[in-house]
């Protein structure tokens, strides 16, 4: 069975050694809904398989790492058997996640990003929020900083290309947005990325018993507020942001 | 009675507590951390009779002077020996000492290494986060404060019966010599023949652009045979991006997650260590391994390991 990509390229996973320790699997050299797919299904039958020596896996956009240990088990069984995995029909499609219901204000005092991206794309304020609001983006990976969700893909109209040079101390909070991508920080950082809005969502609480609140396969769709409901939406539990809680 | 401390009267300015680091949690986007040398935290461990794999204090060139508030305080230092005193008095390098209330201990510049440990017997007492107690200072994560140890600060030790224990040496096996020994890949297809011919035959040397997150070393300008943006992928302590400019970055224990430069191959975990503690102006080289000799490599590594820990002496009271 041949999986076609959103945009029509075949998936045939790649192997490759990362050290003596690790290998990672590409499924693709671009990001692409149905390749991060792929990347997902393989993580989740890795997860509820009895693979001896296994560390961790690492999902992201378009590979998986996988870190194991040379003691417990070989390169060449292991490349075996995921090869095994990734032929497996099961592993080829993944039922939805959970979907989210992320609030942001567009109207932030302060934010020239918004102008930035309303005059980098050509479309007005409410074209933006329009856009963003009507698109529901999958959860491609979790990374860079601890707990921050990276989604995709925008509609092309409201992609805009990354700041030439990244800009210090961006704080949490913060929605960001370049190329295909969204991203929601979770603690101060440098970005290239451009502010289309502040939610009042922190997806990593690090006091929490869970403090990572987003998986890799969610689903996020984004609701607009005002700037004043920020502050009450704050104390709300995360959970309650979740459309249907007894998915997780 | 107060609890008992060691503290930090003049600390170098990176010393965090670090341990043999986190693993399980990349896929948050939390990085292993952990120590540099990860032998010579064994190591000064073993000295002071702890599990090898307990926290100790690590410091980069020198560490500084600390305060022992605890009526006992069984300590070991490894890696950055040269100049290691106790209220003055030289101590033998690779050997424990054991520090009343009051004393001070003093640890100067080494200058064959770059990382030293200062390990207590009984061990530190921080919290634990995401199962390990290294700190990453990037991400605010481990140790007491998740950043560094600053002047004045009190660190917490659990004490145990360290005082009633012998003192302890170990003749440290030499270093191995010879090219740093790296496995092609993942992205190694990204650089022409020839810039992988130069990376594995070319002299490098070390730079002073060397810190927990990343080494970079100097030598001929590799070329990219198809752009050097990948789409961001995970990324391991030892892998080797070279950068737009056609210059290495080698990641170390405290970088990121992911990264957006193509690997063209990855520094074994056998010589991970050795890599990390060979200073700034040194000229190295790299050499190829497949994935079997490398992981035979480890092996032979962790076996070597053992070994010297299992040459520890006790010396007289």
């Amino acid at each position: 069975m041949r999986i076609l990509t959103d945009s029509g390229q075949a998936i045939r996973p790649r192997f490759a050694p990362v050290g003596e320790c690790a290998l990672t699997i590409e499924f693709g050299e671009i990001i692409d809904p149905e390749i991060n797919r792929r990347v997902l299904a393989l993580d989740r039958a890795i997860a509820v398989s009895d693979l001896p020596g296994i560390v961790e896996t690492v999902p992201t956009f378009r590979s998986l790492l996988v870190v194991y240990e040379p003691e417990a088990i070989s390169y060449a069984t292991l490349v075996a058997a995921l090869t095994a995995a990734c032929d497996a029909p099961a592993a080829s499609r993944t039922t939805g996640g959970r979907l989210w219901r992320v609030p942001i204000a567009y109207d932030v005092p302060g934010n020239d990003d918004f102008r930035l991206i309303q005059d980098r794309t050509g479309l007005n304020r409410d074209e933006v929020i329009g856009l963003h609001g009507a698109t529901e983006l999958d959860v491609y990976l979790i990374g860079f900083m601890p707990g921050m969700p990276i989604m995709g893909a925008l509609p092309e109209a409201l992609r805009v290309p990354r700041r030439p040079e990244p800009l210090p101390g961006v704080p949490a909070g913060r929605v960001l947005i370049a190329a295909a991508q969204v991203e929601i920080v979770t603690m101060t950082m440098w970005t290239g990325w451009y502010c289309l809005g502040l939610t009042p969502i922190r997806p990593y609480d690090p006091g929490a018993p869970n403090p990572f609140r987003f998986r890799a396969g969610d689903r996020v769709r984004f609701q607009p507020i005002t700037f004043e409901e920020l502050e009450t939406l704050k104390s709300r539990p995360i959970s309650t942001f979740l459309e249907d809680e007894a998915r997780s | 009675m107060t609890p008992p401390v060691l503290r930090a009267l003049a600390p170098t300015p990176v010393v965090t507590l670090q341990d043999a680091g986190r693993s399980g949690w990349r896929r948050f986007g939390v990085t292993g951390s952990g120590a540099m040398d990860r032998s010579a935290l064994a190591l000064a461990n073993a000295l002071v009779g702890n599990r090898t794999t307990e926290p100790a204090l690590e410091f980069a060139y020198a560490g500084g002077e600390w305060l022992v508030e605890a009526p006992a305080c069984r300590i070991a230092v490894t890696g950055c020996v040269a100049q290691v005193t106790i209220d003055g008095v030289p101590l033998r390098p690779y050997e424990s000492a054991l520090l009343g209330h009051g004393q001070r201990l003093r640890i100067g510049s080494d200058p064959g290494k770059v990382w030293g440990y200062l390990a207590v017997a009984g061990g530190f007492d921080a919290p634990l986060s995401f199962g390990s107690r290294a700190t990453h200072t990037g991400t605010n994560i481990g140790g007491w404060t998740g950043g560094t140890i600053q002047a004045g600060e009190a660190l917490p030790l659990r004490l145990g019966n360290a005082a009633h224990e012998p003192d302890r040496a170990i003749v440290p096996l030499p270093d191995d010599e010879g090219p740093f020994r790296v496995v092609l890949g993942p992205q190694s297809d990204f650089l022409d023949d020839e810039s992988i011919a130069r990376f594995l035959t070319d002299p490098w040397r070390m730079t002073w652009q060397q810190d927990r997150m990343a080494y970079r070393v100097e030598g001929p300008t590799l070329r990219h045979t198809k752009g050097f943006n990948i789409v961001s992928d995970g990324v391991l302590p030892g892998c080797i991006q070279i950068m737009g400019t056609g210059h290495p970055l080698i990641l170390m224990r405290d970088a990121g997650t992911n990264g957006g430069y193509p690997k063209i191959g990855m520094i074994i975990d056998a010589d991970l260590d050795r890599f990390a503690q060979t200073r700034p102006g040194t000229t190295i080289h790299f050499s190829a391994v497949g994935v079997e000799e490398a992981q035979l490599l480890r092996r032979r590594y962790l076996a070597r390991l053992q070994t010297m820990t299992a040459r520890l002496g006790t010396l007289p009271a």
